[in-house]
């Protein structure tokens, strides 16, 4: 039964891994392909380690894997979060689709009145 | 069973590599570059958890965690590479 299960957690996961290198080829935008690969990416792994988990069924052995998918739920965003904050403020190759841009703004409020020395030393 | 799961899966990692790989050569900027090199080391991830699976060996998910750590820190230099040009100021 728990085989069973863990082959079909692990389908779901692998689907959702595909799902986010075809949204990685097909979307028109450096911030859409992001969205697509890193939430499905996530999801995926969290599929495959739950399959691990279920399939070896041993303390130690699902004690690393909760702690991979911990870990990865943790980082992923964040490294998501870093690149599309990078890619914006060396230019921001927005798609024509693209309805609503409110990072933009702020970020001009933000370099007419702050200095470039602050602007900076301010993040790390 | 479970067999036949892991074989199907690992074609499916197999060809979502192949895609990413692609974007990583024609991608048309530096931060598509970074995005695909990202996923592809989850996909390398998964991979790994697949093989431990496939070759009984639980001992593989020990190396899934450092490639993650190593893999985390290498796309934040890349994010910091992309945002001011240099890595150490």
């Amino acid at each position: 039964m728990s085989d069973f299960l863990a082959a079909a957690v692990l389908l779901i996961g692998a689907f959702f891994m595909l799902v986010a290198s075809i949204g990685l080829i097909r979307l028109p935008d450096v911030y859409s392909r992001m969205h697509a690969a890193t939430k499905a990416a996530t999801f995926g792994m969290l599929g495959i380690l739950l399959a691990v988990i279920l399939y070896f069924q041993e303390a130690a052995v699902s004690t690393h894997a909760i702690l991979a998918i911990f870990f990865i739920f943790l980082t992923v965003p964040v490294a998501a979060h870093l690149i599309a904050r990078a890619a914006y403020r060396r230019g921001p190759a927005l798609a024509e689709v693209t309805r609503l841009d409110e990072y933009g703004p702020y970020l001009q409020r933000e370099r007419s009145t702050s200095q470039p020395k602050n602007d900076i030393s301010g993040h790390i | 069973m479970i067999q036949i799961a892991v074989e199907i899966g690992m074609g499916m990692m197999g060809l979502s590599l192949l895609l990413c790989f692609l974007r990583l050569v024609v991608g048309p900027t530096t931060a598509d570059r970074v995005v695909a090199a990202d996923t592809l080391s989850i996909n390398i991830l998964g991979l790994i958890a697949l093989f431990a699976i496939r070759s009984e060996e639980p001992y593989f998910i020990l190396a899934l965690l450092a490639l993650a750590i190593l893999s985390f820190v290498g796309t934040v230099v890349y994010a910091k590479f992309l945002e001011r040009g240099a890595i150490i100021e």
